[in-house]
């Protein structure tokens, strides 16, 4: 009995020990707590997978249908033989680049990838910088920026009839760099907010970046944005 | 983040490896193992890659960078320090027993030590001006993390601020994991970067992104 007793007394402090490792484990809470940031609708990493995905023959061809139909032109555009700018929408940079080196390097502010809901009409604005390929298209000095409806539905004011009430002068910097679909590389009045996602969709640079950027840059010019 | 909890992936690894071993001595006799060059599958993949515009990232072992690419048109470059030269070995190795495709997936990402990229008064500033959730804006600086792929591959990135602070439980238990229990280790690779390539690493490997090993 006393042997019994001694081996249970040898057997019984491991087991507890390794049982009681083995119950945290499954049951503690973690040390650092981790928030996963979403996944955004136009993920690149979620079109890659796509892309790579095996699809049958008749999906593959609605697949390139749609694909050649929906393609920008400034997407067609891009050509890499020059320099070309890069935007990390992640850590909010941008570069200017060539396929061998970065040339310049600078801070900016991309898109919240926030929602706007108008409750009276009921259409939805999602505040993404879009992802991928894209070209220079447009190019402006001193730009106006004109309103659209969402910037009056988020402010809680009405939509104006007359165009001239959704002009601004003061918002958009010294320049206007233009890569489709309303998107544009441009200055802001709050510098000190640039590096964060604070963004509709647009690009916002400091006014020295934005001066170099302007003058390097030509019709065609690159954007990749990821 | 939803885990497993070590018990339950040690059974299912343990499951894993009987059945590997069954494959392994029903596939021998008949010669299956006999495959194809690396270069040739490494060059296939990238084949595959050329002219399409598909995101992914090349681990480059030759010149320890990772380089993230949109097809063929380099995006940025990040250098590493491997922690240990012979890992880089016998991950590339384990990585061209199971070439199938040529690349693996980054299936999800675990942060083990971080801080805010941006402070909270800046954060709590832009949501006010932009009228957004703070959450939404708010980005952190990982310091240590951990990507696993498919096929049970691992990267687990560290930065030099990172190396000296207090490690978590649950990271505790993976390393145990890696070092001591052999049917749970993973093929590994250990690297240091810099903080500010960690961050963009760490967003760049979202989960879906194809991974390319090039290999010496």
């Amino acid at each position: 009995m006393a042997r019994l007793k001694k081996l249970l007394l040898l057997l019984v402090p491991p087991l507890v020990l390794v049982s009681g490792i083995a119950y945290s484990a499954i049951t503690s809470p973690k040390a650092y707590e981790w928030k996963e940031p979403p996944l955004s609708d136009n993920s690149l990493a979620i079109q890659a997978q796509r892309k790579l995905a095996p699809v049958s023959e008749d999906e593959e061809k609605t697949e390139g249908k749609v694909t050649k139909k929906g393609k920008k032109k400034s997407q067609r555009a891009a050509n890499f033989k020059g320099p070309y700018i890069v935007i990390d929408t992640h850590t909010n940079r941008i570069y200017w680049r060539t396929k061998d080196e970065i040339l310049y390097e600078a801070l900016c502010s991309t898109g919240t990838g926030s929602e706007l809901v108008d409750t009276v009409g009921g259409r939805v604005w999602r505040f993404h910088t879009p992802r991928g390929v894209f070209a220079v298209e447009s190019r402006a000095t001193e730009p106006w920026w004109r309103k659209p409806d969402w910037a009056f539905i988020e402010e809680g004011e009405p939509i104006p009839n007359n165009p001239n009430d959704r002009l601004d002068s003061e918002v958009m910097g010294d320049y206007a760099i233009g890569f489709g679909d309303g998107f544009f590389i441009h200055g802001t009045l709050y510098e000190r907010l640039i590096g964060v996602a604070a963004t509709h969709g647009c690009v916002r640079l400091a006014a020295t970046d934005l001066d170099y950027f302007y003058k390097k840059i030509t019709m065609g010019t690159p954007v990749v944005i990821f | 983040m939803a885990t497993c909890s070590p018990i339950s992936r040690y059974l299912a690894r343990s499951v894993h490896v009987a059945a590997l071993a069954v494959a392994i001595w029903l596939a021998s006799p008949t010669g299956a193992w006999a495959q194809e060059p690396i270069d040739s599958v490494l060059m296939a993949t990238l084949q595959r890659f050329k002219g399409d515009t598909i995101y992914h990232v090349r681990v480059d072992t030759r010149d320890s960078t990772f380089r993230i690419h949109l097809g063929e048109v380099p995006l940025l470059k990040c250098r590493f320090t491997v922690l240990d030269e012979s890992d880089v070995r016998s991950y590339s190795d384990a990585w061209s027993e199971k070439r199938v495709t040529g690349w693996q997936s980054v299936t999800k990402r675990k942060v083990w030590s971080g801080r805010p990229a941006v402070s909270d008064t800046v954060v709590g500033v832009v949501a006010k001006v932009s009228k957004v959730d703070p959450e939404l804006i708010s980005r952190v600086m990982p310091r240590r993390f951990v990507v696993d792929l498919t096929d049970d591959f691992i990267i687990r990135v560290m930065t030099v601020e990172g190396a000296g602070e207090e490690r978590s439980f649950e990271e505790k238990m993976g390393q145990f994991q890696q070092n001591w229990i052999p049917f749970m280790r993973q093929p590994h690779l250990d690297v240091v970067v810099t903080e500010k390539d960690a961050q963009t690493l760490y967003y760049a490997l979202e989960p879906g992104t194809p991974i390319v090993l090039i290999d010496k």
